[in-house]
């Protein structure tokens, strides 16, 4: 027994209206935090110390920055495609509407703070 | 009848016999939870960082601090067991592993591996053996 009309399964949407795309976009964030996570934690493993300077002079370097902003936005974004699930998961009604807007919003808010972060870090003299 | 009823329900968990790849999968939701609530620390380290000494001075501060330390390992586990458990996840989804004998041994591997990693990180890594 099909659940699905033809006209759904072409488009490949599901119930909620966006279908495939939410599953497929927590896999490409979750392939791109493969090799960022692990950088990142490395990263932070080799500096001679955790003083302040140090840091500061680790993430300085462009190509370092860089990374550091995919790897933020990755983990991010990951984020809230997972909260999004539990979130659906767990509550109703209006509370989940609300609960989804805040969570979105407070994710947006995140980025923008971290990569405002991050250009003050390179730009620091 | 209509199709709306005829639909499947969601799986009555209750049915299944207790095994320990569901406390791995439960493991993998708290972990990603964790994981988000962890990233707004992760954003408030950034921002002391790029605010100047007295940010750093702050961040160094707070990094002496038993529970700032606690929830850093805490942190550190739940990334390296998502991400190990993440990319069993991926396996799955291409198609590999999911025999359930392999599933099990994947499972007890992701677990192990996480807790080694974690413990390696801590004592080889920055923070060179002071656990909290």
């Amino acid at each position: 027994m099909s659940l699905r009309t033809p006209l759904g399964r072409a488009a490949g949407l599901g119930p909620a209206g966006l279908g495939s795309g939410h599953w497929w976009a927590q896999r490409v964030s979750a392939v791109a935090l493969i090799p960022l996570a692990p950088w990142f934690m490395l990263r932070v493993a080799t500096l001679p110390t955790l003083h302040y300077e140090d840091l500061l002079h680790c993430f300085q370097g462009l190509g370092d920055a860089t990374l550091l902003a995919a790897f933020m936005l990755a983990l991010l974004y990951h984020s809230e495609l997972g909260v999004r699930v539990v979130l659906e998961d767990y509550l109703g009604g209006g509370l989940r509407v609300a609960g989804l807007i805040a969570f979105k919003l407070a994710h947006i808010a995140l980025g923008l703070a971290g990569l405002l972060a991050i250009a003050r870090i390179v730009t620091h003299v | 009848m209509s199709s709306a009823e005829n639909r499947p329900i969601s799986p009555h968990l209750s049915v299944y016999r207790w095994q320990y790849t569901m406390a791995l999968s439960i493991l993998h939701r708290v972990t990603g939870v964790a994981l988000s609530a962890g990233s707004i620390g992760l954003v408030a380290c950034m921002a002391l960082l790029a605010s100047g000494p007295e940010g750093g001075a702050l961040l160094e501060a707070l990094f002496e601090l038993d529970i700032v330390r606690l929830a850093a390992l805490g942190w550190t586990y739940c990334l390296f067991y998502h991400l190990a458990n993440g990319v069993r996840h991926l396996c799955w989804d291409a198609g590999f592993g999911f025999e359930p004998n392999r599933a099990r041994l994947s499972g007890w591997f992701v677990f192990l591996a996480s807790l080694a990693a974690t413990a390696a990180y801590w004592w080889f890594g920055p923070f060179g053996g002071r656990l909290p």
